[in-house]
């Protein structure tokens, strides 16, 4: 089904999300994104890949706590679905074939 | 940025955001900000927080709102539409990125068109419509009189007038009068000509200025016996005294008198233009008698006082004149055709250019008129063939508005780029103008772009925006769907009225182009005109100098300095001849008139006034300049030398004065009776574009004239340019102080005297090129444009037996009647408006036929070109190929 491909930066983005645990939200998703796949990520970008993630049903979202450096304001914590967390599965198993594939024709030659 | 969003910041995301997602979204951008604020510092910290709210913002097209997502029909508030408007923009950014060549030629048409009405409007703004910086401005005005009987060029006002106008004007606050004059400065730096304002001390207070440095004048300043003192310009100040806060006290020459500094102006003051290095006090007793006229007097306006108030008094006061001054009776003044004006300093001051900038204006607003039309144009073919996306959008839903948004979004990023690029055009113009506008362009060092100038190019953007934005919709979006379903489809021809739109377009841009070409061809003619015009001498091969001795010397003693110095002259290799004037032809300044008697008709003054203009020459100086002596002898140094009582005159003098017959009359200039010995040719004395005025030459030495400054003239076989250096060195050899000012060729005079017509000319030549390659290129676009419609339709004339001439022919007629009827509406409209011209034009008609039937062939002949082209293309139509792609 077409709406269930992952993007190159949604799935970076909801790996983020499954590792960062409990503790994922826009800044956090986006901190990580730039620190671990060494790219500038702009915030919007960040919040576009996940509003997409969301809409696949791959993530759920909701208010978390306010913290004192937010201004008071609280935070949209995400959390991967077993929907997304399948996906991500299938993405690695997709890859791990293809370089089963690579890696046998590269021996091959 | 610690407790809270900058508030830019804040309005920014409360306008794009969704506010079911602003909280989250505020509280990121905050926490990213202070994270970064610490690492970063404020500034870079606040950057990258513009950086994160801009890309939340860009990307906010994913960020749904959530309520809406749960009611479908949430009510569209300010900010959705905006968010609407944003998508809009982004799309159209998008689709104009994809077509890099439409988007370039549409854009780099529209700044061609904004930013030469940027440019223009720049200068105009600062040399016309900005009032003169000096506080209250327009209050100030300028005070003179007109006296055509006189046949001198500026009258201006005199020293008596304005002693009577500071007692009975009462519409005045202060009267003051000034004259300009050359003094040679020394003391504290090389001897250098300096040019000054000889100028009463309430000059300072008329124009309400204060110094930088030490005082202006006071009234004990001007009176005799006082004290000399000056006051300098900032810009004297900082050349010769390097800026030096102790110059007011310090003791400079002017022209061998000692003179104390008394005060610095302020920087940018400038009067009454740049040229101006410092201030002299001018004495002007109460009861003067009525002098000389030619120096100038403003005045500053009481308050609550309108300036027609004051007009209406000073005509009035003109009356008084032979009450005031018993010389003058009331018959003199009528032969003097005596009358007074009083208008505003600013309008005085750019007077002759004012006409000059407002048709440069004009024309730029024709180019950007044409421009626009041009990209109207472009954008309704794409507009069309967008049909069917528009169509579709329509039966899916789309709002007309949803439609119209579309085409206007596309059409201001147009514009936005056309502005910009606009900008970056005026930026650049300008400067070129300023470079090389001419060189007496008043008001020139204020040119600067400023925020009225952006304002302007940001109206222009938005306006052609907002037309162009709207042209698809008026043709597009008022038809039903189903009708663009079906026309938008392969197959048929293009509705008519959309072509009616274009064609009347190219209509208009063709008209503009006529006036446009009429206009520059007027100036062009003028300008051949002007170049015909004999100055009475021969230009080429001319060197001129101005030797100025300055005061000091007895009569005796000048006059042998001038003749060694000019016999030096004569002796440097290459020099023909040599002569000198205290004034040159065609570029005059200085000119000296007076009233004069003729003894054989001493009754002759009662009812024509006498007056002449006059100057010094000395022998060679006729010669020298190829001017013919028709009839008598030519001056020799035994003239001068000897004090002889003669006097040349020119033909124009003899005929107006003399009947023609001059030779043995005497007449008496200042005092002094001199007899007529010879006649020369006339020449033109300011400028090409007046008649010759009457003249007389009086031997140098004569005591009607000073002898302060000369004006050599050296004629050569080689280059004059080169001769300059050997000039100077033979000028030392004589008496190394004095300084050689001005060294130019006369042929540099000439031209700078038909500077501003030239300047004119040039952009105008410019805008018509411009108006006229673009509305070739848009007849040429219609006509292949209509071709390649009617491609299927021309195929099946072809394949029934039409022949290729024909259907070239009818192809070329098509662009030749909307020519037509563009050189047509074009013409009448130039006939209309031409006159507004008259005053630039020289020797031509603003009605010239000529011009008007040349300019309607061009545009004919270019017209039936860019149809022809096209018109090949629908002759060569293979039918086959047409019939298959339409079907």
């Amino acid at each position: 089904m077409k709406a269930e491909h992952l993007g190159e930066l949604e799935e970076l983005a909801l790996l983020v999300v499954v590792a960062l645990g409990t503790d994922a939200y826009g800044v956090a998703v986006q901190r990580r994104l730039e620190r671990d796949a060494r790219r500038p990520v702009a915030l919007g970008a960040v919040y576009a890949a996940l509003e997409r993630l969301e809409r696949k049903r791959f993530l759920t979202s909701g208010f978390g706590e306010a913290t004192p450096e937010r201004g008071g304001r609280r935070k949209r914590m995400f959390a991967a679905t077993p929907t997304g967390l399948r996906a991500l599965r299938d993405v690695r198993r997709t890859r791990e074939r293809l370089w089963q594939a690579v890696e046998a024709a590269e021996g091959s030659k | 940025m610690n407790s809270q969003l900058p508030f830019l910041i804040r309005v920014a995301l409360r306008l794009f955001i969704p506010s079911s997602r602003r909280e989250e979204v505020e509280g990121d951008v905050l926490e990213l900000a202070r994270a970064r604020a610490a690492l970063l510092g404020p500034w870079h910290a606040r950057r990258r927080c513009w950086r994160d709210v801009v890309s939340v913002i860009w990307h906010r097209g994913h960020l749904r709102d959530r309520r809406a997502l749960r009611s479908p029909r949430a009510h569209a508030s300010a900010g959705t539409t905006l968010l609407n408007a944003l998508a809009e923009l982004r799309y159209a950014a998008r689709s104009l990125a994809k077509r890099p060549g439409y988007t370039a030629v549409a854009a780099f048409t529209l700044a061609l068109g904004i930013g030469s009405n940027v440019a223009i409007f720049t200068i105009l703004n600062a040399v016309l419509l900005r009032p003169l910086p000096f506080p209250d401005s327009e209050r100030i005005v300028d005070v003179r009189h007109h006296a055509p009987g006189l046949n001198m060029p500026e009258v201006q006002s005199s020293p008596g007038l304005i002693a009577q106008y500071r007692v009975n004007a009462r519409t005045l606050a202060t009267v003051a009068g000034y004259h300009i004059r050359q003094f040679n400065l020394t003391g504290g730096g090389a001897p250098e000509r300096v040019r000054a304002v000889v100028a009463t001390p309430d000059l300072f207070s008329v124009l309400a200025v204060t110094p930088a440095l030490g005082r202006v004048f006071y009234e004990s300043d001007a009176i005799p016996h006082a004290r000399r003192t000056t006051v300098l310009t900032h810009q004297l100040w900082q050349s010769r005294f390097g800026g030096d806060p102790g110059v007011v006290g310090r003791t400079v020459e002017l022209d061998g008198q000692a003179t104390e500094v008394v005060g610095v102006m302020p920087r940018g003051f400038v009067f009454p233009d740049p040229d101006t290095r410092l201030f002299v006090p001018l004495l002007l007793e109460r009861q003067a008698a009525f002098g000389a006229l030619g120096m100038s007097s403003i005045a500053r306006l009481r308050s609550g006082v309108t300036i027609e108030a004051a007009r209406r008094e000073i005509a009035q006061l003109q009356q008084r004149i032979p009450e005031w001054f018993p010389d003058i009776t009331p018959e003199v003044m009528a032969g003097f055709g005596w009358s007074s004006a009083v208008e505003r300093l600013r309008d005085r001051v750019v007077a002759n250019i004012s006409t000059t900038l407002w048709v440069l204006f004009a024309t730029v607003g024709l180019v950007l008129l044409i421009a626009g039309a041009n990209v109207a144009n472009l954008f309704l073919v794409r507009a069309e063939s967008r049909q069917r996306e528009v169509a579709l959008r329509c039966a899916l839903g789309a709002s007309r508005t949803r439609v119209a948004t579309t085409f206007l979004a596309e059409s201001l990023v147009l514009a936005v780029l056309g502005g910009l690029g606009g900008l970056l055009l005026a930026e650049i113009g300008t400067r070129l103008l300023v470079a090389y506008g001419p060189p007496r362009l008043p008001r020139l060092h204020e040119v600067r772009m400023d925020t009225t100038a952006f304002a302007f190019s940001a109206g222009l953007s938005l306006l052609s925006a907002m037309v162009l934005g709207t042209l698809p919709t008026l043709t597009t979006a008022r038809r039903s769907f189903t009708a663009l379903l079906r026309d938008g489809g392969r197959g048929s021809t293009a509705g008519r009225a959309r072509h009616r739109i274009r064609q009347l377009l190219i209509v208009t841009q063709v008209a503009m182009a006529v006036v446009l070409l009429v206009g520059s061809g007027l100036m062009l003619r003028s300008v051949v005109r002007l170049n015909a015009v004999d100055p009475g001498f021969q230009v080429d091969g001319l060197l001129t100098a101005g030797i100025s001795l300055g005061t000091g010397n007895s009569r005796e003693q000048a006059v042998a300095i001038y003749r060694r110095m000019l016999d030096e002259m004569a002796g440097v290799p290459g020099v023909t001849a040599v002569g000198a004037a205290t004034t040159l032809p065609v570029a005059a300044t200085g000119l000296t008139g007076s009233n004069f008697a003729i003894r054989s008709r001493p009754a002759a003054g009662a009812d024509v006034a006498l007056f002449s203009m006059y100057t010094a020459v000395t022998e060679g100086y006729f010669e020298t300049l190829g001017v013919p002596i028709v009839e008598g002898r030519a001056p020799d140094w035994a003239d001068t030398e000897h004090g002889r009582s003669v006097a040349w005159v020119n033909r124009a003098f003899a005929r107006q004065f003399l009947d023609n017959r001059a030779i043995g009359e005497w007449i008496q200039i200042q005092e002094t009776w001199l007899e007529i010995v010879g006649v020369v040719g006339d020449l033109k004395t300011s400028g090409l574009r007046e008649e010759a005025r009457p003249m007389a030459y009086l031997p140098l030495g004569n005591r009607a004239v000073g002898l302060d400054v000369m004006h050599a003239v050296i004629r050569s076989s080689g280059d004059p340019a080169a001769l300059a250096r050997s000039l100077r060195a033979a000028v030392d050899r004589v008496n190394p102080s004095i300084p050689l000012t001005s060294t130019r060729t006369m042929e540099d005079l000439v031209s700078a005297s038909l500077a501003q017509t030239m300047f004119a000319m040039s952009l105008l030549g410019l805008a018509s090129c411009i108006a006229l390659l673009l509305g070739v290129v848009g007849l040429y676009g219609v006509v292949s444009y209509i071709v390649s419609q009617r491609a299927p339709e021309i195929g099946v004339r072809l394949a029934l037996g039409a022949r290729p001439l024909s259907v070239c022919l009818m192809v070329v007629r098509q662009g030749l009647v909307v020519a037509i009827a563009g050189v047509i509406v074009g013409t009448a409209a130039a006939w209309a408006s031409m006159r507004l011209m008259a005053s630039m034009l020289f020797d031509v008609s603003a009605r010239d036929p000529a011009t008007y039937a040349a300019v309607g062939v061009l545009l004919i002949a270019v017209s039936v070109c860019a149809a022809y082209v096209p018109a090949r293309r629908a002759a060569r139509i293979d039918p086959l190929v047409a019939l298959r792609e339409a079907c």
